[in-house]
């Protein structure tokens, strides 16, 4: 009985080597396809740049817009006339498109206050703003309640009235919608600041957790990425092109509808999200970013690095919004082929960054938030 | 023939089959609390508007909701049964029915351990197991037995030894053995982690996990037959697992094994575990041979245990990239894979189409599971096509589906254009899966 044990025993080591030898003996030279990884790759530059150079500036950057939006608003709602309407709407159009460049950091302090919901959320709701303004209901503590942000502006400044005159009229009649207002834009300004004065104490957490796992910095930061470019291509393009509806559109969904901004907010979305990719500073520099990691890891993509790939891609979808005459409430309608081109342009790149980008980086997707075990 | 039929009728103490039953329903009766507790009754039985299927069992269909929660605690209970001994038999088939039936009822759970708790549950529900240390002893309804054929006891060992060979053999791949794939990418998670982090980094360390689990799962059910080296392999085991718990949401996999591989150590060490208890004095009694008909029934299990895992075969390309013949085969942790699949309805009849958001359909974890699934891309096409009938009436769904595989960049894995309602999904090989092999 033992010896017999021991001979099954020699045996399974035998055949367990010969298999190994079998493996090794079928290596074969073809190393492109080898997979990268992060293995010894030291992540603080990239991060430091990011919270440095892009994170931090950005929401300076935004701050300083809002700050002007804030005033110019005050100053219209103490006295209105069609000088500060005048003022306010060009805050608000400088200031919509400034969110586009912060609006991807929803994550640490964004993310606690709710900021991404306080700024845009939208479609808004309308019956609902204007109701919960007559009422002098001005609780936005519900982070899903589409009644407040830059969308209620839009709704307030352009399409409350039929043109800018009776806009004026409405608010010199209507203390309600003063009142409303104001309340909307200290909420913006609180949350604002909030996440700000949050950031300088989350600088150091960012930059510091340098590892992979699902919650750690790099991991976070992709996922922002991707969920955000996600959200323009979804929700700015492709609901009103009617992509996702039979091919009937939905013009009213377009973000900014009434102040028919809404071409110019989804040109600046994608180029914060390019600048996001490449880390490039408030300044211009070009810092450590998302673009140079793949290079470094040498990530080939069709005989080409990742990182090319992936800058190619949105230029090609910057080309064809390019082409695009706005608004894009007119042009879901009137240039078909011109919105789809643009939105399978976009389709294109969500392989590129949210597929082929986490896997060669190994930034593992598989576990994150299941609701379950794996095997 | 009759030498084997006597060597499988040998008798032995029925303790290590005691100890394997009383192991094996604590575990699954603790398991199941967790499972509840964790919240994945609702999350994975609830929630989901639609369930995926097993091929064969799309029959099974989930219970009304009010009757889950009071189905999952009698499965609770009744695994607590099993452990005490108490009406055993109707206690283990009531468990492996209710349990078998929460695992038919959505695939996109599938686990491999979970089929092997069934497995063991099956051999478990043949064997004799309560006939010492149970209730039913106790209270007069079976009479109590020191010993038993050991056939009860090697068909357990048989099933242990399957599931690590076959899970050793999936594993000497060119990713496994020379990329250190996908260790690479789940031991990087870690580096923070005290003491051993700062190694965790380093790919060298990755190629080490990687060629010792290898070694490991193809020869460990050696080491623990083979008497004199046991004792050091089921520490071996016990350090592997944990290990293996420790950096893997595996669930219950490991403490199974490391409970169940004690049905190694012969009689003394299991005898001492219930030389306080030992309310009888065991008699000179003879032990019942094993009936034939069980004997060709194991005969038959263990046939088709042979042949499922190594089904993948019969198809062209790797298992690990189709998915083609990959459940029921012992792969585990073989994988770091993930994709994206868009599904496109079109009405033939007026060519208009829309793409799908499939998160109106699916659940977040149901949609990653689909994602790298050729057949639960199959049945979610029938099922997109079923949910918009009332508005596309000759309908067609295709796919755009990449998946990435162990670090790679991704590939087009379904055909482009594909009417995914058109194609069966069954056994037969599936020509439109277009990405096949790694390189």
């Amino acid at each position: 009985m033992r010896d017999m044990n021991l001979k099954n025993m020699k045996r399974a080591v035998l055949i367990a080597s010969f298999f190994c030898l079998i493996f090794v003996g079928c290596k074969d030279d073809d190393t492109v396809s080898a997979p990268s990884c992060l293995n010894e790759y030291d992540l603080s530059p990239l991060l430091s740049n990011y919270a440095d150079k892009v994170i931090l500036p950005r929401y300076v950057e935004f701050s300083s817009e809002y700050d002007a939006l804030y005033t110019a608003g005050q100053s219209f709602l103490s006295s209105p006339s069609s000088t500060s309407l005048a003022s306010f709407q060009a805050n608000y159009k400088l200031t919509y498109i400034g969110w586009q460049s912060v609006s991807p950091f929803d994550f640490g302090p964004a993310e606690e206050v709710f900021l991404l919901n306080t700024f845009n959320n939208y479609p808004l709701n309308e019956g609902k703003a204007y109701a919960d303004a007559l009422a002098g209901k001005v609780d936005f503590s519900s982070p899903d309640d589409y009644n407040k942000g830059l969308p209620l502006l839009d709704y307030f400044l352009f399409g409350l009235a039929a043109d800018d005159e009776a806009t004026v009229d409405s608010f010199l009649t209507n203390d309600k919608l003063v009142i409303y207002t104001q309340a909307v834009l200290d909420d913006m300004k609180t949350k604002l600041s909030q996440t700000v004065i949050g950031w300088q104490v989350y600088k150091s957490t960012f930059i510091g957790s340098t590892g992979t796992k699902d919650g750690e910095s790099v991991s976070i930061l992709i996922n922002a990425f991707n969920k955000n470019y996600e959200f323009i291509k979804r929700n700015k393009v492709g609901v009103p092109s009617g992509v996702l509806s039979l091919g009937f559109t939905n013009p009213k969904e377009v973000e900014g509808f009434h102040s028919e901004l809404s071409l110019e907010l989804v040109s600046a979305a994608v180029k914060s999200s390019r600048n996001l990719f490449e880390g490039e500073g408030t300044d211009g520099m070009n810092g450590e970013g998302l673009d140079d990691v793949l290079r470094s890891l040498n990530a080939d993509k069709n005989g080409e690095n990742l990182a090319d790939v992936i800058l190619q891609q949105y230029s090609e979808i910057e080309t064809n919004i390019a082409k695009i005459n706005g608004p894009l409430s007119t042009a879901v309608d009137q240039q078909k082929d011109e919105v789809i081109a643009t939105y399978n342009s976009m389709t294109q790149q969500v392989i590129y960054i949210k597929s082929d980008l986490p896997s060669v980086m190994c930034i593992p997707i598989t576990y994150v938030d299941n609701p379950s075990d794996s095997d | 023939m009759k030498a084997v039929v006597r060597f499988l009728n040998r008798s032995k103490s029925i303790t290590p089959l005691v100890t394997f039953r009383i192991t094996y329903g604590l575990l699954l009766f603790f398991s199941s609390i967790r499972f509840w507790y964790q919240g994945w009754i609702d999350s994975l039985f609830i929630e989901p508007s639609f369930h995926f299927k097993y091929f064969g069992f799309h029959w099974v269909k989930m219970c009304p909701e009010v009757l889950i929660k009071p189905l999952f605690a009698v499965m609770i209970l009744a695994a607590l049964c099993v452990a005490l001994g108490l009406f055993y038999r109707c206690a283990l088939s009531l468990f492996l029915l209710l349990f078998t039936y929460f695992e038919l009822v959505d695939a996109t759970n599938y686990l491999n351990h979970h089929y092997l708790v069934i497995l063991f549950g099956v051999l478990l529900l043949c064997a004799p197991a309560h006939r010492y240390f149970s209730f039913d002893v106790r209270r007069g309804a079976v009479t109590p037995r020191s010993e038993i054929s050991q056939f009860y006891i090697l068909i357990l060992i048989a099933q242990i030894a399957l599931v690590y060979t076959f899970a050793g053999l999936a594993k000497l791949n060119s990713d496994w053995l020379l990329q250190a794939m996908p260790l690479r990418i789940w031991l990087l998670e870690y580096q923070d982690l005290p003491l051993v982090g700062g190694l965790l980094k380093y790919t060298q360390t990755a190629f080490a996990f990687s060629w010792f689990a290898a070694l490991y799962d193809c020869t460990i059910i050696y080491f623990l037959l083979y008497g004199p080296t046991r004792r050091w392999a089921y520490f071996t085991v016990v350090v592997f697992h944990i290990l293996t718990a420790v950096f893997f949401n595996i669930g219950i996999f490991p403490w199974l094994m490391i409970v169940s591989n004690l049905i190694f150590f012969g009689d003394v060490f299991h005898k001492r575990l219930y030389a306080q208890k030992n309310t009888f004095a065991p008699t000179k009694e003879n032990v019942p041979r094993v009936q034939p008909y069980l004997m060709i029934t194991m005969l038959v299990f263990f046939t088709v245990q042979l042949l499922l895992p190594l089904r993948h075969l019969a198809y062209s390309g790797n298992t690990m990239v189709t998915e083609l013949g990959y459940r029921f085969g012992w792969r585990v942790m073989l994988l770091e894979k993930a994709g994206i699949a868009t599904f496109t309805l079109r009405d033939k009849a007026d060519d208009r189409y829309m793409e799908i958001d499939n998160r109106q359909y699916l659940t977040e974890f149901q949609e990653k599971q689909m994602a790298i699934q050729p057949d639960f891309m199959v049945q979610f096409a029938q099922h997109i096509a079923a949910r918009n009938s009332d508005i596309v009436k000759s309908s067609a769904v295709s796919v755009a589906s990449f998946i990435t595989i162990n670090g790679r960049v991704s590939q087009r894995f379904i055909q482009q254009d594909l009417d995914l309602l058109q194609v069966q999904d069954d056994w037969s090989d599936k020509p439109w899966i277009i990405y096949r092999s790694v390189k």
